[in-house]
């Protein structure tokens, strides 16, 4: 709860240094909004031509990109900006002054700041998901429509989970930026269509070793009532939620592991 | 000249430290155009041809569509906004204007500097990997000749927007946003992911005034021969008319801006 309130504080501060500049706050998020509508109109085009991909009508893919994009903007809001710095922190030894601070260094570091840019995703994504869903023929009922939600945290976490891998590199090579640009850039478009278009091989990595195809292959799955791949057991459907939760406390283990890395070596 | 060959030279001496970042490129180029192609697999979902506005397209050629499209990519890719972003943040501009050297030509060369590393170390491998995994087809050497006078145009007309960009950051600070919507334009009407053929009409007619196509969609078709050697003539002509238009736009911008900067001390 206390800290709760200290990161409202935080963040009411913060949005009110991004409000001096509100010409730039809001430009930040509409470019980010026509970014990813035009996206959406090339999938358009696609499905124009060709009508369907392997059995995926185009507010299906929508659908499908949508949660992807939607969990990304939300966790992104949160932990990108932190991870993303943490490579110069390191490099120049500002991280000190967090581990000085009396509140847990991860928190601190999250809390400092809120990538005001992102809420351009999910505001797209929030208006995406209301088109698509009125397009698409889903029976709702309360326990389905409950399950959705804890889907999309389930997304939330598994996309901020990777994040924080990304961050975490930084404690132990240089470079870690680039490693992050391909590791949540390079990937993250495989999800941009259905994983059952790829090779096998990108579908297990993309479920065992990544587990990305978790934040909206398989739920899509279940919400549109797809048939599951022969391969892999439909009970992967219900498996976000979970996947989820042990990714994103495997991420911060190693994540904490870094930072005593950081601190035995002194460097 | 000396001095622009040394800028060159610099660039790419620059570009050798970055191995390590170049290497994980490689590695994003190679999953983008192995899913671009896969998605035009799942597409055309086991037929291996479709009809288009510009007559029967194969899933073969979409294929090398897709490869060559990737290649021009790197080919033409540049960080002048970047550079132009912080030239004028930190107002590295004003020594710039001291310089006896005119800034378009020393930008120009360190791009061609750092696109010789490009080209040895991400161009060929990825063109490598696509001929042993996937193959290319090659088409003779008079649609060749062809293709790489229309990619060599279109990469001067990618410079020229990059250019023209930075330039606007004379004006507008936060020139990424700008950088950011000129891509975006270029994966919608360039060709560079779906080629104009597939377009609904009203969009070809868009992109028809528009110079975008020229740089990916272009040459990709002559690379194809889907394209005769008299309508190539006139899109070649059709870029070098983009490319003088752009330099005027160019110029205007230049001169405004330096007396703005010069009014205002930087």
């Amino acid at each position: 709860m206390y800290y709760l309130k200290l990161y409202v504080k935080f963040i009411v501060a913060h949005l009110q240094s991004k409000m001096e500049y509100k010409f730039s706050f809001f430009s930040d998020i509409l470019v980010q909004i026509i970014t990813y509508s035009i996206h959406y109109f090339n999938i358009w085009i696609l499905l124009n031509k060709f009508g369907s991909m392997q059995g995926w009508s185009f507010y299906e893919i929508v659908f499908l990109y949508n949660m992807n994009l939607f969990t990304y903007g939300v966790s992104a809001l949160f932990v990108w900006e932190p991870m993303r710095e943490l490579e110069n922190m390191v490099q120049e030894g500002s991280f000190d002054s967090i581990l000085t601070k009396p509140i847990n260094p991860f928190l601190h570091l999250v809390f400092r700041q809120f990538r005001t840019l992102y809420l351009g995703h999910t505001l797209l994504g929030i208006i995406v998901f209301y088109i698509c869903l009125s397009n698409l023929p889903i029976h709702w009922d309360i326990y389905k429509a409950i399950w959705f939600v804890i889907v999309l945290a389930g997304g939330v976490l598994i996309q901020a989970a990777v994040m924080i891998l990304g961050g975490a590199v930084s404690f132990w090579i240089v470079k870690s930026k680039a490693v992050i640009d391909t590791g949540i850039y390079g990937l993250r478009f495989f999800l941009n269509y259905p994983i059952s278009i790829y090779d096998i091989w990108v579908q297990v990595i993309l479920t065992f070793i990544i587990p990305y195809a978790f934040v909206n292959f398989y739920p899509a799955q279940y919400f549109l009532s797809k048939e599951s791949t022969s391969l892999f057991p439909p009970i992967l459907q219900y498996g976000t939620p979970l996947v989820g939760v042990v990714l994103f406390f495997i991420a911060y283990k190693i994540w904490s592991l870094g930072v005593g890395k950081y601190q035995s070596t002194g460097s | 000249m000396r001095l622009y060959y040394e800028l060159a030279k610099n660039a790419l001496q620059m570009s050798m430290a970055y191995r390590f970042n170049t290497c994980l490129q490689l590695v994003s180029q190679t999953i983008n155009m192995f899913i671009l192609i896969t998605i035009w697999r799942a597409l055309y979902n086991g037929t291996g041809v479709t009809a288009s506005n510009m007559g029967a397209i194969t899933l073969q050629e979409m294929t090398t569509y897709s490869i060559i499209s990737s290649g021009i990519y790197i080919f033409i890719n540049n960080d002048i906004v970047i550079t132009m972003g912080q030239k004028l943040k930190t107002g590295e501009i004003a020594t710039d204007l001291i310089k006896p050297i005119n800034l378009k030509a020393a930008l120009f060369c360190k791009t061609l500097g750092e696109k010789v590393y490009q080209i040895l170390f991400q161009l060929i491998p990825l063109m490598g990997m696509a001929a042993i995994f996937v193959g290319i087809p090659v088409p003779g050497w008079q649609t060749l000749l062809l293709f790489f006078i229309t990619l060599i145009n279109g990469m001067i007309l990618y410079f020229s927007m990059t250019y023209i960009i930075g330039l606007i950051g004379f004006w507008y600070l936060s020139i990424w946003h700008l950088r950011q919507f000129l891509d975006d334009v270029l994966r919608l009407l360039s060709g560079s992911f779906i080629p104009l053929w597939f377009f609904p009409t009203a969009l070809i007619d868009v992109s028809s005034f528009l110079p975008f196509r020229l740089i990916f969609f272009t040459p990709i078709s002559i690379y194809l021969e889907k394209i005769s050697g008299m309508e190539a003539g006139g899109l070649i002509l059709q870029q070098l008319l983009w490319i003088i238009v752009l330099w005027v736009v160019e110029k205007i911008l230049w001169r405004k801006g330096i007396r703005k900067l010069v009014i205002q001390g930087g």
